[in-house]
């Protein structure tokens, strides 16, 4: 159901083709979710639910090197976010919205997503926040520069006023063009109230219980599975396909022949592998490598390697 | 043609063949999908499971053998994750991609539950059932220290 609610909410994003903050977003939202405003999408990168729950978009593919984590981090620090507020949402795939800056496309390699995202996440944090606070500004009636924020809590200092941003989120009204931040309007890093800090890995619950999602759990209604047998030496291929063992296997859908090797289709994982391990494949002796035999090479490298 | 087993304290049924390997029961019919499936021969330990607390490949055992006896998995390890080994993998960060963690923690709940104190030596040896391709052995073995210290 999420995964479907964000491609929904991602194709309003094309649609209107902003980068920015839009009343698109918000409305396409409330329309994705059925029902009257809960939450503002105050950009495609963030939506702040009136419950305070600030959801951040993540970028990369976590791997294990805490993008899920790290890159949110950057953006809710700028929107002085309250981490503990904060729920990450794994972006759906679009260039346009997400792409690294670095090479023009969602792209995680080269250990470079928090260099190469990191100013752009901060003008997107910094840009939800000011329009936070011009919100805050027009329903107390006072100049924005009087305004401050601590985590989730937009203060007006003067007076003693305080609205958190699910309550400011309840009535804010997006502009269709994303505010400019200047540069010297970031926060000083001496501010900084998360990067630098110790913080739980976003993805590291789930990989202690169990739950944490990979490609091999996914199922669709339907789903058959695969295996390949490959051949033994690369560039080789089958010559002869013996497969009767194979498909007499229960479950097995289909056994094709490969340029590389022999294909199995199954309803079920282990049909698959034990119809593999059924097949009998001769193997057309293409290939450099054929009879290469690893144990004499290495006799010979080593008596080489005597005479250096 | 049926086997009746338990698993994470809940009866369980399979009608798959007798001789399918219990990691694909647990993981295709249960949904228990934090059980993982690494090599399939028994060498990575990425399914490692408790068979009537005992630490067991999955991928080994067909689920005939498991017949009216008590599977756990990682999902039945504990209630939010508060098994010791659990509670100091966190606090270590072990994980790195995750895949093999499961196994892991299991095979490590498994030998503290046989050697609560282990020496470094036995927590290397216990352990190198267990493949990690990402490499967080030394923060395994710290965890490990951790959660026979804390309990």
């Amino acid at each position: 159901m999420t995964a479907m609610r964000h491609i929904e909410i991602n194709r309003r994003q094309v649609m209107v083709g902003a980068a920015g903050l839009t009343f698109a977003l918000a409305s396409g939202l409330r329309f994705a979710q059925g029902q009257a405003a809960r939450s503002a999408t105050l950009s495609p990168w963030v939506t702040i639910a009136t419950d305070d729950t600030v959801a951040i978009m993540s970028p990369a593919a976590e791997m294990g090197q805490g993008s899920l984590t790290s890159l949110p981090l950057i953006l809710a620090e700028e929107l002085d976010a309250d981490w503990s507020k904060v729920r990450v949402i794994v972006a759906p795939p679009n260039d346009d919205l997400y792409k690294n800056p670095s090479f023009g496309f969602m792209y995680t390699a080269g250990s470079n997503a928090v260099t190469s995202y990191f100013k752009e996440l901060r003008l997107f944090g910094a840009q939800v926040r000011k329009v936070l606070l011009a919100n805050a500004a027009k329903h107390w009636n006072v100049p924005v520069a009087e305004l401050s924020t601590e985590p989730n809590v937009v203060i007006h200092a003067r007076s003693g006023r305080r609205l958190s941003y699910g309550e400011v989120a309840a009535f804010a009204e997006i502009p269709a063009k994303a505010p400019d931040v200047a540069e010297d309007e970031l926060k000083r890093p001496a501010a900084f109230r998360l990067i630098g800090r110790d913080v739980m890995r976003v993805d590291l619950p789930g990989k202690v219980d169990g739950t944490a999602p990979y490609a091999i759990n996914v199922q669709v209604p339907g789903m058959l599975y695969g295996a390949i047998l490959r051949a033994p030496v690369e560039g080789a291929g089958p010559d002869m396909i013996d497969d009767g063992k194979a498909k007499a296997i229960a479950g097995v859908v289909r056994i094709v022949a490969l340029p590389y090797g022999v294909g199995v289709v199954a309803q079920t994982p282990y049909a698959a592998f034990e119809a593999k391990n059924a097949l009998n494949v001769t193997w057309a002796r293409t290939g450099k490598a054929w009879g290469f035999n690893s144990e004499e090479a290495l006799i010979a490298f080593a008596a080489a390697a005597r005479d250096l | 043609m049926a086997i009746d087993f338990n698993v994470n304290g809940k009866a369980a049924r399979s009608e798959a063949p007798p001789h399918t390997p219990l990691l694909w029961v647990i993981r295709e019919e249960l949904k228990l999908t934090g059980t993982r499936f690494g090599c399939g021969t028994g060498l990575c330990g990425a399914c490692m499971v408790h068979i009537d607390g005992k630490r067991t490949f999955a991928c080994q055992t067909s689920v005939s053998d498991v017949a009216g006896r008590a599977v756990t998995t990682i999902e039945g390890l504990s209630e939010n994750s508060s098994h010791p080994v659990q509670r100091a993998w966190l606090a270590e960060r072990v994980p790195q991609c995750g895949y093999c963690q499961s196994g892991q923690i299991m095979s490590a709940a498994d030998l503290l539950a046989h050697n609560p104190k282990p020496s470094r030596e036995q927590i290397v040896e216990h352990m190198s059932t267990n493949i990690c391709r990402c490499g967080t052995y030394p923060r395994i073995v710290r965890a490990i220290e951790r959660a026979a210290q804390e309990g």
